[in-house]
């Protein structure tokens, strides 16, 4: 670029920048972070957007929500997704995840790193091999900085590994804590009550303002005193409609109702999207109207 | 004398309906659907099957060995964005 041009380009950076409008009141607007808890039907997938942009998708659904889950993503996320995160390895969670690595891209994927025979794991690992993703594993007190003050940290897996409980693969879920300023989210996979006692037992920080409700709101997740100690003012239970396990749970949403938590269903809200300054929440639901919850 | 049990018996199915490559199978009131192709020969909407699983060793998978080559630069530490 000659030394003319680069000053001719300056000069109207600089006029663009004079015609901008100023934020309201002269005050600057706070980067925000989002999350979207995306409708997959009977299974979890939620966006994170962290205030600088950087993408995580935190499960990928069901295999039959895999079209809703990549047009989705083709609307709220550019490029490929910065981080794929699994927290467990059931149908449920990781089913579209292969579309979404062959579609949509991700430069990075974490799981848990104890095998499993299932033969969709075998075609999702050979979908990251093919898009050459590197893989990390999940580990306990793993930390990932997002971008703009906002981090992701892993609270389980548990070490060692819990074993002889009701569902070892469940109960082994990878849960994450996401902080960003005075606002929180907790996502829980498909924790069991084993797991939920293994974090208080280890006097982990579990209170959050959102809190991805475990398992679909079964009732082998979210015993009171979980749920106590995570005092959610917001709870987001992804679910299909009329699924066949009858999740959610009546005495699961009881119990959400006691602690005072703000229920949305993806089952009936659509899917769910919670937006924060660092300060207050904006929560809106695709099927119902835009709600505040204020900071504690 | 003790009385001898009988073996339980194998569950049975009923073939719902057939359409676009896929079985509508009942079990009781539990309705499922498989690839038409796993129905026995002469199978058709209206017939009644029985059901017999069993375990058997997981077939060889790449899975682990491809996720460790993919995680070899992993050191476990804090990742950035």
């Amino acid at each position: 670029m000659t030394a003319k041009l680069a000053r001719r380009t300056l000069l109207l950076l600089a006029g663009l920048l004079a015609l901008s409008p100023a934020p309201a009141g002269g005050a600057r607007e706070a980067p925000r972070l989002r999350v979207d808890f995306i409708d997959v039907g009977q299974g979890d997938a939620a966006l994170i957007t962290s205030p600088t942009g950087k993408t995580v998708l935190v499960d990928g659904g069901p295999h039959e929500s895999s079209e809703a889950l990549v047009s989705f993503l083709r609307d709220h996320a550019r490029g490929p997704l910065d981080l794929v995160v699994l927290t467990h390895r059931h149908a449920d969670h990781f089913g579209g995840l292969r579309a979404v690595i062959e579609t949509t891209g991700a430069l990075l994927f974490m799981d848990s790193p104890k095998p499993h025979p299932g033969r969709e794991r075998e075609r999702l690992m050979q979908a990251l091999e093919r898009r050459k993703v590197p893989v990390r594993s999940a580990t306990r007190g793993r930390e990932i900085d997002l971008g703009g003050g906002a981090r992701l940290t892993l609270l389980t897996p548990p070490e060692p590994a819990l074993t002889r409980v009701r569902d070892e693969v469940n109960a082994n879920s990878v849960v994450l804590r996401l902080d960003y300023g005075r606002s929180s989210f907790l996502f829980t996979g498909d924790a069991e009550t084993a797991t939920e006692r293994w974090l208080l037992d280890g006097k982990a920080d579990v209170h959050a303002q959102v809190l991805k409700v475990a398992h679909h709101g079964s009732s082998y997740s979210s015993m009171a005193r979980f749920l106590q100690a995570v005092r959610p003012e917001a709870a987001v239970i992804s679910v299909g409609a009329n699924n066949e396990y009858r999740h959610p749970a009546p005495a699961t949403l009881r119990r959400l109702e006691s602690v005072g938590a703000r229920v949305y269903r993806t089952d009936l809200d659509g899917s769910v999207t919670v937006e924060t300054d660092g300060q207050r929440l904006s929560i809106r639901a695709a099927h119902g109207p835009r709600e505040a919850v204020g900071a504690r | 004398m003790k009385k001898q049990q009988s073996p339980p018996a194998e569950p049975l199915l009923f073939v719902d309906a057939i359409e676009e490559g896929r079985a509508s199978l009942l079990l009781d009131e539990d309705a499922f659907t498989v690839p038409a192709s796993l129905l026995p020969a002469g199978a058709r909407a209206g017939s009644w099957l029985s059901l017999s699983l069993r375990v058997v060793p997981a077939p060889p998978s790449r899975a682990d060995a491809i996720r460790k080559k993919l995680a070899r630069d992993d050191d476990g530490g804090p990742i950035k964005l």
